[in-house]
């Protein structure tokens, strides 16, 4: 198992460079950080000046190794537009994007699992055929229509009506005061579950379902089990597979934020700086988090994958 | 092994179930009022002369864009200005009626009293007595010496530009409120130099923490020393910057104590919150937003119709393989300005809150006032197509006529950006203008980053490869046009920076374009761009269409707003006020 995951480490390594290169090529081609110079009384002199600071004078193969020889090291650089470490940018905004998505994760996983298995269990009652239906009501809604209609409901509407509101996230808080926080948590929580716990409720419903009929389950019933023994013990560590999987390929994203639900709550998070600094050209900061998501992605799928094993022992990683 | 495992899975169930049902009580539980108020002044804040009043007076404005520092001379953003506006007077600024007040100027230079010398060439600064920065340490000349050599430091790499100061080559200050600038050359906008407005941001810079120090990767541009009514008390990036009120400041403590700036990218928040009270002053909407802000209860739109202009431009270049021929007809441009029914598309599109425009210098001090917008007149605009020569001979309801030999249909694109509603809604308006008295306009929008791409970029408007375009632009807080129509700033492959993206020439126009720039009395100054916008009237050079709206909405509690040609309401930041 050793070999197996520093052979993975080595290959990760070099998927990553090949990910830098597209992405820094991409990033180059499709952002200009001179583009927002161009209109406005800017001379021609002060532009040549902007853009021989900015590196941008060189040939794209030798700003790519400059920035990778500084990257390697762990050094981002400055942001293009803000005139600051982008190491800086990034550390002060992943921990409120960690904070609003691990708790979404937490909330969907275990919203996912109780709905899942109780539908899987109660297979076609009316709860079930709710739950079915509300599935394909949340998977179809775009992300924004609900972050911005349980805005509208939840922050002003109540108020309107006089009823305990939520905030809209466009107020003054304290992101350190847990109350505060827990209130300004409450609605992108919930826009960003909707869609997703409609997703893995489908996946773990069905993949309780092909559980349930095996006969092993039919056995521990026989002999005795208690229902919920049968269900926690035998069935769902069964069925929690493909789970795992689509866990394993979400939390990577996790540091990446969530750019609409950020944006609709006026939350401080990754999404809406790769998403501001994207527009402004600003290459390094958007490098840097492409490239921490990417690193995350290729460390989470050696997770999973060793993750299988100890879910399935029949699963062997060589 | 096995049984570890199972113990431990089940306990993650458990623990799932007991957290879950912990959530589904946070979730009902009703927030209390107190959450959304915001977190009291800080407690360093040095005590004010007299006691303030119980409660300490807070408004919130929601900014859709994070400025990227708060020193507009490194930022070119718009919001950085405003922010400055609100923390780092410069000299002189601009008030609601674009007259220029004094802030830290005790008065501005000027050729009575000998303060501009008889060349042009050396200008006196005269400061205010006593001024202090929000440090307490106190604003000499000697600061705005610092600021310009600052500016021209190589290693201040942020500097987004020099233009003007480049052009000055000494100052001298013979004592603490005296600063004579002398100018290598005749630089006729010299009054925006050292002064923050709505347009250009340079406040000046304190010697006394900036000394032997660069700009670049320096904590003064996200927490700068300065001397307005605000000093930034701290900005949380990604999620507000803090103001509090200046006890130094030259006009006395402002009346608000502490101004939010919240970042609210998304338009339809900002518009929640504002509903809800969350954010008091929401800047930068667009023109479509007005409805929905006069919908709003407990919200009131402020519409400003600033100097920018929205305008449609001819092709005007004289090679017919670049320009459209047909354009190289004054009657064809005349027409086509007189039958586009402008004044139904403000009074409609624009909610009758702007005005239609003559020429390109509304709102501003040398906007030549006595020139009335051509009138919509159908059967003038035919009369002067079928006088130009052009006719529907083939029945197709679309005339043609011959031009330099060959016969030309009126037919033809018309350049705009997309997404924009507002545009989309006046081109459909004035095609179906045009179409009723023989000329077709073709839509053919494009992203701004394609259609503003530059002469390398093979962007349509700098390479000419358009017939009619339209967009917004200003010529302020300087009424110089830049090059935009001058014969030499034609774009071209040897001068692909050109500005003139009209490709007009025109020797009497390049004359007074080049005039203006040699005078130093501004009155005589404005004689000649009101004598430039006669000749372009005269000579229907473009079509203009209605001077633009910046549209803010505003909070029930705010009061003491005023806008000001730039379109910004910041200038007399201090003479707001919250009611009760």
């Amino acid at each position: 198992m050793t070999t197996y995951i520093i052979r993975r480490l080595i290959q990760g390594v070099f998927i990553l460079f090949i990910i830098t290169i597209a992405a820094f090529g991409l990033t180059r081609k499709a952002f200009d950080p001179m583009a927002q110079y161009t209109l406005g009384r800017i001379s021609a002199e002060d532009r040549a000046r902007i853009r021989a600071n900015l590196g941008l004078d060189q040939p794209i193969p030798v700003q790519y190794f400059k920035w990778l020889g500084l990257a390697v090291r762990g050094d981002f650089g400055y942001s293009a537009t803000n005139h600051q470490p982008v190491s800086e940018l990034i550390m002060q905004r992943l921990p409120q994007t960690l904070v609003l998505m691990v708790t979404s994760e937490v909330v969907i996983i275990l919203l996912s699992v109780i709905l899942g298995i109780y539908s899987a269990v109660k297979q076609y009652s009316l709860f079930d055929n709710i739950m079915t239906g509300l599935s394909f009501v949340g998977y179809s809604l775009p992300i924004f229509f609900i972050a911005l209609m349980l805005m509208f409901i939840f922050a002003v509407q109540f108020k309107e009506w006089d009823l305990p509101y939520l905030p809209t996230g466009a107020d003054i808080w304290d992101f350190s005061d847990p109350r505060e926080l827990a209130l300004h948590l409450i609605l992108p929580v919930a826009s960003l579950s909707i869609i997703q716990v409609a997703a893995y409720t489908r996946y773990l419903r069905s993949s309780m379902l092909e559980v349930l009929s095996q006969d092993y389950i039919r056995t521990a019933r026989a002999k005795g089990l208690m229902k919920s023994a049968v269900i926690m013990r035998h069935a769902l560590k069964n069925a929690a597979l493909p789970i795992v999987t689509l866990i394993g390929l979400d939390v990577p994203f996790l540091l990446g934020g969530a750019i609409v639900t950020e944006t609709v709550y006026s939350w401080p998070g990754m999404g809406r700086l790769f998403w501001q600094q994207a527009g402004r050209g600003d290459y390094p900061t958007v490098m840097a988090i492409l490239l921490l998501v990417a690193t995350a992605v290729v460390v989470f799928q050696i997770l999973t994958d060793v993750a299988y094993t100890f879910i399935d022992p029949r699963i062997r990683l060589s | 092994m096995k049984r570890n495992l199972f113990a431990l899975l089940s306990l993650l169930v458990l623990a799932s179930m007991v957290l879950s049902a912990c959530g589904g009580a946070t979730a009902t539980e009703p927030p209390a009022p107190a959450a959304t108020e915001p977190p009291a002044p800080a407690a360093t804040e040095p005590p004010a002369t007299e006691p303030p009043a119980a409660e300490p007076k807070t408004i919130t404005i929601g900014f859709q864009q994070e400025p990227t520092s708060l020193y507009p001379q490194c930022s070119n953003m718009t919001f950085a200005v405003w922010v400055g506006q609100m923390t780092n007077p410069g000299m002189w600024t601009w008030d609601g009626d674009n007259q220029p007040i004094m802030e830290l100027a005790e008065s501005m230079p000027n050729t009575t009293d000998g303060t501009i010398s008889e060349d042009g060439l050396t200008y006196t600064y005269k400061f205010q007595p006593d001024l202090k920065w929000s440090d307490g340490e106190p604003l000499t000349s000697a600061d705005l010496k610092f600021t310009w050599e600052t500016i021209m430091n190589d290693a201040n790499t942020c500097i987004t530009t020099r233009l003007g100061y480049e052009s000055i080559e000494s100052i001298e200050t013979p004592d603490d409120v005296t600063a004579v600038v002398k100018f290598k050359e005749f630089y006729a906008p010299w009054n925006n130099l050292f002064a923050m407005s709505g347009n250009s941001g340079a406040g000046l810079l304190p010697k006394h923490v900036l000394e032997g120090q660069t700009l670049d990767n320096n904590d003064f541009l996200r927490k700068p020393v300065t001397a307005g009514a605000y000093f930034v008390e701290e900005w949380v990036q990604g999620d507000h910057i803090a103001l509090q009120a200046n006890d130094n400041y030259f006009r006395g403590r402002p009346k608000i104590d502490t101004i939010f700036i919240k970042m609210v990218p998304s338009r339809e928040a900002l518009l929640a919150a504002l509903q809800t009270g969350d954010v008091d002053l929401g800047p930068d909407f667009v023109e479509a937003s007005i409805p929905d802000l006069e919908n709003t209860p407990g919200v009131s739109v402020i519409a400003i119709a600033g100097s920018s202009f929205e305008h449609y431009l001819f092709n005007l270049d004289q090679d017919s393989a670049v320009g459209f021929c047909p354009f190289q007809d004054v009657r064809v441009r005349k027409a086509m300005i007189l039958g586009i029914d402008r004044f139904t598309i403000a009074d409609t599109l624009l909610f009758g809150k702007t005005r239609v425009v003559s020429n390109l210098w509304p709102n501003t001090p040398v906007e030549n006032t006595d020139l009335e917008p051509y009138p919509f007149d159908a059967e003038q605009a035919k009369a002067l197509l079928d006088e130009a020569g052009y006719t529907d001979t083939d029945g197709d309801g679309i005339r043609e006529g011959a031009c330099n030999g060959e016969t030309v249909k009126l037919s033809f694109t018309h350049q705009t950006t997309t997404p924009n509603q507002l545009r989309a809604d006046v081109q459909a308006a004035a095609a179906q203008n045009l179409l009723d008295i023989g000329i077709e306009l073709i839509p053919d929008n494009k992203s701004p980053d394609i259609l503003f791409a530059g002469f390398a970029g093979d962007g349509p408007l700098a390479t000419g490869k358009f017939v009619l375009a339209g967009y917004t632009t200003s010529f302020i807080p300087d009424p110089d046009p830049a090059g935009s129509f001058d014969c030499n700033q034609i774009p071209t492959t040897e001068s692909p920076d050109g500005a003139n993206w009209y490709r007009m020439c025109f020797p009497e126009l390049d004359a007074m374009m080049l005039e203006q720039k040699s005078v130093a009395d501004p009155t005589a100054r404005a004689k000649i761009f009101k004598e430039a916008q006669q000749f372009m009237y005269d000579n229907a050079l473009f079509i203009p269409f209605y001077a633009r709206l910046n549209v803010l909405g505003v909070g029930s509690r705010l009061t003491g707003l005023q806008g000001s040609a730039f379109g910004d309401v910041y200038w007399n930041v201090y003479d707001w006020d919250v009611v009760p």
